[in-house]
């Protein structure tokens, strides 16, 4: 933030401008956030019908659960291949569509518009497409490689194939954002570069990654959210945490504890876990773009 | 409550405080509210919540919550709207909640919020939750006694449903486990279409005889669901867990170390591992169906609740449908245990609406309106009657997939095997039977035995910890 | 990827330049064009099946090597649309996700006017409140908010599928942002002509703002469209159903025990065109300026 001189002063003005949304989120966000605390240290039946005071029994129960430990491991594992793994796909096809003389917009939807699939829609099509032994694309790609492609009972393959289409949802995201950012680039910059003979790849890296990391930063934090929030209705459709707990994550684990197993009071135990997760990850992000990310220009 | 009053107002200030710059879009939810009839408008108060809606205009109107999709689904709203034009005064909304799970969560949400369905569709496995939640009345005290003679009712239905003597839902849609079968593809691979494998051996011998002759590419298929090894358990009079299954006491411990859960996972893993078990998927249903009406293999395990579609799909497929027993091991047949689901009435629910759900209820399972579900489904009618009239009709002679169906049910011996298990906890229990499943077929070095070992330790932890809720 | 020179419709190339430029303009936009058709073909590759599926019959979807347009025609979209009620549920969609995005559109625009610039106390801290609601997992916020729903009475309404999504992190986050980079002269401008805060808002924020506003806009509609669980759970009616939940519903279907794919799929394409127009309207004012700027 500059410290430009902020031209209104009225504290009340500001308070009332901010009202609307400080109070939906109290009420929806932050009320039921703390509700989710306080059934935290509770035992429940069904969603909560019945509730049994434990403290920290929730809490002191996952902290011993190896299902538990691996599943913040897979987690951790699956976050970085979907952040790094989206973002290194989209700012390819970004940098294409930046790149191209003609046809930009007509190729710029046709890149995003995955991304208006509903992520449901997107895990029930898929999995009748990917199906190990019914699907058409896996029909297809073992009659090309000659490989079998059964991810049904392989833990890294199903892993890898979560991530394949975690990542190929979330491009159209990060396309809509990566595009934005670079055809703000101005324009004399990329000539003066350009009359220097860089190269595309060398631009690209040395000039334009540096004046979109504002960008990048956003994405890194909303995919990391996305990973560990966003992915679940693909796990829930595709995979349902399996097999061998290969793809068990951690959203998916407690909406499996709360609506499934009914247990409710140990998957609000899991939600403050995991807020306490991400929140830690994001600082750690945002700390680490303060310090290397180009704000030049 | 007191406390709770006090939340709620400051809840509705806030929250109207909230909306206040959408004044436009508040109105028309307003109205939409309304239009519900009353039904949710109720606002703040649990208490008039649940009656609002009845009352003056001489018309109850009963929410009934279901899991039942296309077809299933439509002939519900046709039987409701049949109740409706019979019945006094009393109108239903039948309404899919999605799935099974789904409609369990949406009804107990609905329960807390104060705004439940009168009545709603609980699958089987929710039996013990249900009665544990406290939250639904038992269904012998809201039906009409007069309007229902509870001794026409199929035993091994009431056996299930029936728990310290009480009666706590209605049994409504009721199936087994059976086996359908390619009768072409098995004449084509020289073996007899008439009468097909019975046992495990024979189903593996067929499987292969089918395979050799390229007939399929694999033997056999069912949905990774711990519904058939609990259907296999009972074949073996081996009950699925301690204290009579449940029925005696809270379960504390399981039998997935017995002789009869190994003679089921080394079959079941010995026809993965020789390539005639197509794996669909945990309980992946359809692409069962899919893979076996595709015919990539000749035989099928599945529900009896899909006797009639299924014989139709074969036919648009170009083959003829046969059904045959659960192939068990050695043709021990002990029998077994009713699937499917029932439906509960929750106890916030005005008296008058109980009333009214009673009288749906009491009439939907009369023999007239069971013979229509029975036969555009297959799931069974749940009295007796409309099965000995459908005999006398002739039905069964003339379709003779039924036949199967009815027979091993009428086969069955009653024990606590055949009864079933009761657990709190059973959906975590049926997950990690069959992603142990997956486990033993996933990892070649494991034996069968130190998967079984390892699911028989993590169901009595689930036991043990849901047992401590409740006690 | 030989290319190591790079013209641009921008410059005025010299006489020289301009020969050897012009013929390694051509391979580079080449492996462009190819590149992109590539990746596009690939990532829309799912989505091209779909459509195919959707017209075909049940059996020909079961034959992985028929890879044409089936015999179905468009009767999967007739089906889809009148008997499972399909048009209903988009047009409540519709209803639903355009409140969402002028509710959040606007509570955040003022919010943001009011966290870049005015001056009061706890700004940083205020800021932070709202960012940390990014972090609470829905799943488990749906029981309270359930309750919460029933105790004001707008279960079952157009209120419960749209409050709790009219503020958000994401868009005030992106607003600011936008705001901080707009130049101080204008505000300077403003403040010497003491225009009042909404006046500034409308008559120089939101025009220099366009694009991040469609961009706000083109998310969060594709965000609220693509809600299911919430709609599930809170609309016990079926008539006033969202159309993920109707999809939901088309998966039930089945026609002599074999699934209904092509309906699905046609369920799908349907569901798709809403979110795609949006996008197609607002892609232009999007990429002009709809990029994080950081000052």
């Amino acid at each position: 933030m500059s410290d430009f001189t902020k031209p209104y002063t009225s504290a009340t003005q500001a308070g009332l401008l901010l009202v609307p949304t400080l109070v939906v989120l109290v009420a929806f966000l932050y009320y039921p956030a703390v509700e989710t605390l306080r059934l935290s240290f509770f035992q429940t039946l069904l969603l909560g019908t019945k509730q049994q005071f434990v403290g920290l029994d929730n809490y002191v129960a996952l902290a011993t659960s190896a299902e538990y430990q691996k599943s913040i491991l897979v987690s951790f594992l699956f976050a970085a291949a979907v952040v790094v793994g989206a973002l290194v796909a989209s700012l390819f096809i970004s940098y294409l569509l930046f790149e191209v003389k003609a046809g930009a917009s007509g190729y710029l939807l046709a890149a995003i518009w995955p991304y208006a699939l509903p992520t449901a829609v997107a895990g029930t099509i898929l999995l009748f497409m990917l199906h190990p032994t019914l699907g058409i694309i896996t029909h297809y790609l073992e009659a090309l490689t000659g490989l079998t492609f059964d991810w049904f009972t392989s833990g890294p393959l199903a892993f890898f194939v979560l991530v394949v289409v975690a990542v190929w949802k979330q491009l159209g995201y990060n396309i809509i954002f990566l595009v934005a950012a670079l055809n703000n680039i101005p324009e004399t910059l990329t000539e003066s570069a350009q009359l220097d003979g860089v190269g595309r790849l060398t631009m690209l890296y040395r000039v334009y990654i540096p004046l979109i990391s504002p960008t990048l930063t956003f994405l890194v934090v909303m995919n990391t959210i996305y990973a560990f929030f966003g992915a679940f209705p693909l796990v829930d459709l595709m995979t349902s945490g399996g097999p061998n707990n290969a793809t068990n994550l951690l959203i998916f684990k407690l909406y499996r504890d709360a609506f499934e197993f009914s247990s409710l009071g140990q998957a609000s135990a899991e939600s403050m876990i995991l807020f306490g997760i991400v929140s830690l990850l994001m600082y750690v992000q945002l700390r680490f773009s303060d310090r290397h990310a180009h704000y030049g220009a | 409550m007191t406390n709770r009053n006090t939340r709620r107002t400051f809840i509705r200030t806030v929250g109207a405080a909230g909306i206040a710059g959408l004044a436009g879009c508040s109105q028309g939810g307003q109205e939409q509210t309304q239009d519900s009839g009353g039904e949710s408008g109720s606002g703040g108060s649990t208490e008039t919540g649940t009656t609002a809606g009845s009352g003056s205009s001489g018309t109850t109107t009963i929410k009934f919550w279901h899991a039942m999709g296309g077809d299933i689904g439509k002939l519900i709203d046709s039987l409701a709207n049949e109740f409706e034009q019979q019945a006094d005064g009393i109108s239903v909304e039948a309404t899919q909640k999605g799935s099974y799970r789904e409609t369990l969560n949406a009804t107990t949400s609905a329960v807390q919020a104060g705004n439940p369905p009168a009545i709603s569709q609980i699958f089987e496995i929710g039996t013990q939750l249900a009665i544990d939640s406290g939250v639904f009345a038992p269904i012998e005290d809201i039906i009409p006694e007069d309007k229902v003679d509870f001794d026409n009712y199929l035993d091994s239905v009431l056996n299930y449903y029936r728990i310290d003597g009480k009666l706590h839902s209605m049994p409504f849609n009721s199936s087994n486990a059976i086996f359908y079968y390619n009768k072409n593809a098995f004449e084509e691979a020289g073996l007899d279409p008439e009468s097909p494998p019975t046992t495990y051996q024979g189903v593996m011998d067929a499987s292969i005889e089918l395979t050799d002759a390229g007939v399929v590419d694999k033997g056999t298929t069912w949905p990774n669901h711990s519904w058939f090894v609990e259907q296999w358990f009972a074949e073996q009079n081996q009950p699925f867990v301690n204290n009579n299954n449940g029925r005696d006491g809270r379960a504390t411990e399981a039998h997935f170390e017995s002789d009869a859960s190994k003679n089921i996972f080394d079959w079941w893993t010995d026809l993965y591992e020789k390539g005639q078990y197509l794996n669909p998927g945990i309980e992946a249903w359809s692409e069962a169906q899919q893979a076996f009406l595709t015919q990539k293999t000749g035989m099928l395990g599945y529900s009896t609740s899909s006797i009639a579609p299924m014989t139709d799909g074969a036919k648009k497929n170009g083959f003829e449908l046969g059904t045959m027993r659960l192939p068990t091991p050695g043709g021990k047949r002990q029998g077994v245990v009713i699937g499917g689901a029932s439906l509960w009435a929750p106890k916030s629910v005005s008296d008058e609406k109980k009333a009214a759900a009673g009288e749906f209820l009491a009439w939907l399972t009369k023999p007239e309106q069971q013979k229509r579900w029975h036969t555009n489904t297959g799931y069974f009618p749940v009295r007796k009657e409309a099965i000995s009239q459908l005999e006398d009709d002739g039905f069964y002679e003339e379709n003779p997939n039924f036949r199967t169906a009815i027979d091993q049910l009428r086969e069955t011996k009653d024990s606590p095997a055949t009864r079933g298990a009761l657990m709190g906890t059973f959906t975590k229990v049926r997950t990690t039977v069959e992603e142990g499943y997956v486990n033993m077929i996933q990892n070649s070095n494991q034996s069968v035995s130190d998967g079984l070992a390892t699911i028989d330790s993590q169901v009595e932890d689930a036991l043990t910890s849901y047992n401590k809720k409740v006690n | 990827m030989a290319t190591q020179t790079e013209s641009t419709q921008h410059t005025e190339p010299t006489q020289e330049t301009q020969r050897s430029s012009l013929s390694a303009r051509f391979e580079g936009d080449l492996f462009v064009h190819l590149a992109l058709v590539g990746s596009i073909f690939l990532v829309g590759l799912p989505l091209i099946l779909a459509v195919i599926m959707s017209t075909q019959s049940t059996t020909e979807i079961y034959e992985v090597t028929n890879l044409g347009v089936g015999s179905a025609g468009l009767s999967n979209y007739e089906t889809a649309l009148t008997e499972y009620n399909l048009m209903q549920y988009m047009v409540n969609s519709v209803v639903m996700s355009v409140v969402i995005v002028v509710g959040k559109v606007t509570l955040s625009l003022l919010a943001a006017l009011a966290l870049v610039y005015y001056r009061f106390p706890y700004e940083r801290a205020v800021f932070t409140f709202i960012l940390l609601t990014l972090l609470v997992p829905v799943p488990v916020r749906i029981v309270p908010l359930f309750q919460l729903m029933a105790d004001l009475g707008w279960a079952n309404s157009l209120l419960a599928i749209t409050g709790p999504y009219i503020a958000s992190a994401t868009a005030v986050f992106l607003f600011r942002q936008h705001f901080t980079s707009i130049p101080e002269s204008l505000v300077e401008n403003a403040r010497l002509d003491g225009v009042g805060p909404l006046a500034f808002l409308v008559q120089v924020l939101i025009p220099m703002s366009k694009g991040m506003i469609a961009g706000v806009s083109v998310i969060t509609f594709i965000y609220a469209w693509n809600q299911y669980l919430w709609p599930l759970i809170v609309v016990s009616d079926q008539s006033k159903q969202v159309i993920q939940v109707g999809i939901k519903f088309l998966q039930g279907a089945s026609q002599s025990g074999l699934t209904e794919w092509g309906l699905i799929m046609a369920g799908a394409v349907i569901a798709l065109l809403p979110p795609l127009f949006v996008l197609i309207v607002l892609h232009r004012p999007l990429l002009e300026t709809f990029a994080i700027q950081q000052k």
